[in-house]
């Protein structure tokens, strides 16, 4: 108990950090003093006041949001399919999610950002709902690459149907190409406040599924033998990282791997126990979202390297390593 | 145990053999002539190293310390082909190409004396037609391996490494996984091919038919070799209690004489017998696990 | 005599090839004398404005499209004999993404689009990537599934390397360079002829100089090795062979998914095997980006789409078929 006390204390330190960094570090570093000030003694004239409040405060923000609702997806898919490769990030939703933009825009006009947000849902879910579908049902299921293979098999297909659009028509290729790279900026007027609240109410729901997910874990057949419904747990588990995974992408686009890899570090904390393992997500998933962001600005200054792009090669190297460990070579 | 053999006689030879998995050492100091001309089995409880010798004895595993000659020859030091001229290896798990002939998987042994671009020459027919024949798959030829029987396939890869022409021929475990009756199918057809000449090597897990068959048997544990001669010589009572751990009573087999092992403790009064131990299976589904 | 069931395949796809590149020739826009097409086709000079057309602009993009489409289905059929899978091919693996990653950083940093500058890149990005995947999926050895996750792992971070560039380039290089993400026919020259039939001349006769060897191992590493076979460095000639036709292919006309995956699997099936056959899956190649490259001119005419959205479309239904499938999960 005392171990998995101090994991929980450790995530919490690391995520409060990440949050002053993002707060803090940027085009124009701001002192944590001032940034303690712009909320506990906020003078409008101050610059770096209004910087931290009408910029950083909703950048930071969002990238809590996507990121814990991104890790707890994950550490459901991961619970659920008993695959340790199963990210929602990698079914494919991104590709479905730029689809149904481009499609919303070439064809339905749609140029605003509200539609583009219930576009963006709509598309992801949409495509992971078939990528689950085709790699995690059925005999075979339990194979942990066949996963990883039915989301890129859709990702091929989504982004060649959107290239074939977004070259007959390329104005639609200025809005796309800043959705293709996940960012906590760059979408102002986003209603930040509900989505983070719907992330919220997302993740309690998802909660409730840690009994009949310990269950499962011992196999379908055990579950049932102790009494669990499978199929129900099934649908409680698949809509909530729908839904996840669909605000996430709503609110910072595609960022991939963070479902991944964050399950896969607070396992290292706490071992196997699922309750544990969906609460600590939240913490270390805005942490790892906020920190990749951080970096983003850091390496690039003055520019910066948008979140999607800093977590996809973190988590595109994660992946290597894990299929390095799966399948190791055994005498 | 024998030591006197130590002389060229011996085409292959395993001398002062240590083999390792990573920092795991699972053969000790092993060494082990091939007699010619005969049937040698290899037996021991599982995990004593009796595969992974079988593998150094094929070169497929690196020594740590030791050799295996071939030949009087390093057989690492030699180039792989004209090794797999003089040396044929069915592996425990093979895999058949899905809707192969029997003849063309066949065929296939004959790769060590193909080069890229070699064609197929009346000497290669020929050799896949002596191997079919040896195996009694002459009216199979062309059927699909698919469709074979257990002990047809299995034959169907002995001819395989019969095509190949070697006069040495090392085998792992080529009758598991078969039933009774096509496991003695295998290992007649293993036994008429050292009457004929051949000098073969394998790997058995049961000890019935080391005793029947073997015209040698080398009796491993942990690693280390306990005992190798005759199966008289080695399957005593005490050697084989001592290699697997389980007290066992020998008796002459009913029908050739030779010995017959059999546990010496009946089942408890008051336990029933378990129908299937869990360690059993599960040991069985790691072994399929590992096959390539 | 009885022609074997290859040669007889091999036979009646390149019939079909040579009839699709036949008719992307004499077929189009501009209705011609088909005489005068033919003979333009293969540049006999006929002072008519088929010279141009034909001469210039039809037959010097088919040819580019059967010759990348040979090279293609080449790869594939060595990588999918390699991974004993059925699902390898250097689009899943990330060499292709790699490849297009190295071209668009080119266009970033030296600002040309012209696709014969950039073909060295390409190039070298695959082989780098392939290395790459090779480097990280070895452990002891080459495990096919581990190599398939590596690859797609860092073809992940090679995909959000572009997605980042596509950002940082200046506007009006964009279009250009998403072109590297998806692959076009279009605007090919005679150089491009050139550059493909030498690659051609360069891997074809190397592939099928391993392809016995690469028969036998489909059996099993021991076996394969009783037979005097040395499986680790027959899988790293056959990787960096594929690698080398892959990137040669994305070089000349940009990622043309699918295709490597598809065209292996439609001359196994005409063949009736699972091992490799490499003639006919080139000639199956040649065959389909042929057909592909006429309706991606034609069918919306004038409007051109990339010829990659009908290999998709053929591709990826065949890609899902496969996932569902329960076989070879555990290899």
């Amino acid at each position: 108990m005392h171990r998995l006390t101090l994991a929980a204390l450790a995530a919490v330190a690391l995520a409060l950090i990440a949050i002053a960094a993002s707060l803090a570090v940027g085009a124009q570093d701001i002192p944590v003093r001032d940034v303690w000030e712009a909320f506990f003694a906020y003078d409008a004239s101050n610059p770096s006041h209004q910087i931290v409040r009408e910029l950083r405060v909703d950048r930071t923000v969002i990238g809590i949001a996507a990121g814990a609702a991104l890790a707890v997806a994950g550490a459901l898919t991961q619970s659920l399919t008993r695959n340790p490769l199963a990210d929602p990030g990698l079914l494919g939703l991104n590709a479905g999610a730029a689809l149904a933009i481009v499609l919303g825009t070439v064809v339905g006009g749609v140029a605003s950002l509200a539609p583009q947000i219930v576009l963006a849902f709509v598309g992801a879910a949409a495509a992971g709902l078939v990528a689950y579908g085709v790699g995690a049902t059925g005999a075979g299921a339990a194979a942990p690459a066949r996963l990883v293979l039915a989301g890129a098999a859709v990702t091929a297909l989504l982004t060649a149907v959107t290239a074939a659009i977004v070259v007959a028509q390329p104005f639609a290729l200025n809005q796309l190409r800043f959705w293709l790279a996940g960012s906590l900026t760059g979408r102002t007027g986003i209603p930040v406040g509900p989505l983070a609240v719907s992330v919220a109410i997302a993740i309690a729901l998802g909660l409730l599924a840690v009994r009949p997910l310990s269950a499962i874990a011992l196999g379908d057949h055990a579950a049932a033998a102790l009494g669990t419904r499978a199929g129900l747990t099934r649908v409680h588990v698949l809509a909530t990282v729908i839904v996840l995974a669909g605000l996430a992408t709503a609110l910072a686009g595609p960022i991939a791997f963070v479902g991944l890899a964050v399950p896969h570090l607070v396992r290292a904390l706490v071992g196997p126990r699922i309750g544990w393992l969906l609460v600590l997500s939240i913490p270390l998933g805005a942490a790892v979202v906020l920190l990749g962001d951080v970096a983003g600005r850091i390496v690039a200054r003055p520019g910066e390297i948008s979140v999607g792009v800093t977590t996809a090669l973190f988590g595109g190297i994660l992946l290597a390593v894990l299929a390095r460990r799966m399948w190791t070579v055994t005498p | 145990m024998n030591d006197h053999h130590h002389s060229p006689e011996y085409r292959l030879e395993a001398t002062d053999l240590s083999l390792a998995y990573g920092a795991a050492r699972v053969v000790h100091d092993v060494s082990m002539p091939v007699p010619p001309a005969s049937l040698t089995a290899i037996i021991g409880p599982n995990g004593c190293g009796k595969s992974t010798l079988l593998r150094a004895l094929a070169r497929l595993h690196t020594p740590l310390e030791g050799r295996v000659i071939l030949d009087g020859t390093d057989i690492h030091r030699r180039p792989t082909k004209e090794v797999a001229r003089e040396l044929g290896l069915l592996p425990q798990a093979p895999i058949a190409p899905a809707g192969i002939t029997v003849r063309d998987l066949v065929a296939r042994g004959r790769t060590p004396y193909l080069g890229a671009f070699t064609p197929w020459t009346r000497a290669d027919a020929d050799a896949v037609e002596r191997a079919l024949k040896a195996t009694g798959l002459t009216g199979l030829a062309l059927r699909g391996v698919d469709s074979l029987s257990g002990g047809q396939r299995q034959r169907a890869w002995i001819a395989l490494a019969l095509a190949q022409d070697t006069e040495i021929l090392l085998l792992d475990e080529p009758t598991t996984y078969l039933d009774i009756a096509h496991q003695y199918e295998v290992m007649d057809l293993l036994h008429t091919l050292a009457a004929q000449g051949r000098t073969v090597v394998t790997v058995l897990h049961d000890l019935a038919q080391a005793a029947r068959y073997a015209d040698h048997v080398v009796l491993m544990s942990a690693g280390l070799v306990l005992a190798r001669g005759t199966p008289q010589e080695v399957l005593t009572e005490q050697r084989v209690s001592a290699a697997f751990g389980l007290p066992v009573t020998v008796v002459p087999d009913p029908v050739t004489g030779t010995p017959l092992v059999v546990p010496s403790r009946a089942p408890l009064a008051g336990l029933r017998a378990p129908e299937a131990s869990p360690e059993a299976s599960l040991d069985a589904h790691h072994r399929q696990e590992r096959t390539p | 005599m009885t022609l074997s069931r290859p040669t007889w395949v091999s036979l009646i796809l390149a019939v079909i090839a040579l009839a699709a590149v036949s008719a992307a020739v004499t077929y189009g826009q501009t209705a011609l004398p088909w005489w005068d097409s033919v003979r333009s086709a293969v540049g006999i000079p006929t002072n008519s404005p088929a010279d141009f057309i034909v001469g210039q602009l039809r037959a010097p993009r088919t040819y580019t499209a059967t010759l990348v489409g040979a090279l293609l289905a080449g790869s594939g059929a060595l990588l999918q004999s390699v991974a004993r899978n059925p699902l390898a091919s250097p689009d899943l693996l990330g060499v292709t993404q790699g490849a297009a990653a190295a071209a668009v950083a080119a266009i970033w940093a030296f600002g040309t689009t012209s696709s014969l500058a950039l073909a060295p890149a390409a190039v070298t990005g695959a082989l780098l990537t392939s290395a790459l995947i090779v480097g990280v999926g070895w452990s002891r050895g080459i495990q096919p599934l581990r190599l398939i996750v590596a690859g797609i792992g860092i073809g992940f971070v090679a995909a959000s390397i572009t997605t980042y560039l596509l950002t940082a380039i200046p506007e009006r290089l964009v279009p250009q360079a998403y072109l590297w993400t998806i692959g076009s026919t279009n605007a090919r020259v005679w150089d491009h002829v050139a550059i493909a039939a030498g690659a051609i001349a360069a891997t074809v006769p190397v592939a099928l100089w391993l392809e016995r060897r690469l028969r036998v191992l489909e059996m099993g590493d021991d076996l394969a090795a009783g037979l005097g076979v040395r499986p680790v460095r027959l899988r790293l000639a056959a990787i960096a062979l594929g690698a080398l036709a892959a990137g040669l292919a994305a070089a000349l006309t940009g990622p043309i998914g699918f295709v490597a995956l598809v065209a292996p699997a439609i001359a196994r099936r005409l063949v009736r095997t699972e091992g490799i056959v490499l003639v006919p899956s080139i000639i199956a190649g040649a065959a389909l980006t042929a057909t592909a490259d006429l309706f991606a001119r034609e069918i919306f005419a004038p409007t051109q789409v990339p010829i990659g959205l009908f290999t998709a479309a053929i591709g990826a239904p065949y890609l899902l078929y496969l996932l569902r499938r329960a076989r070879g999960w555990n290899s």
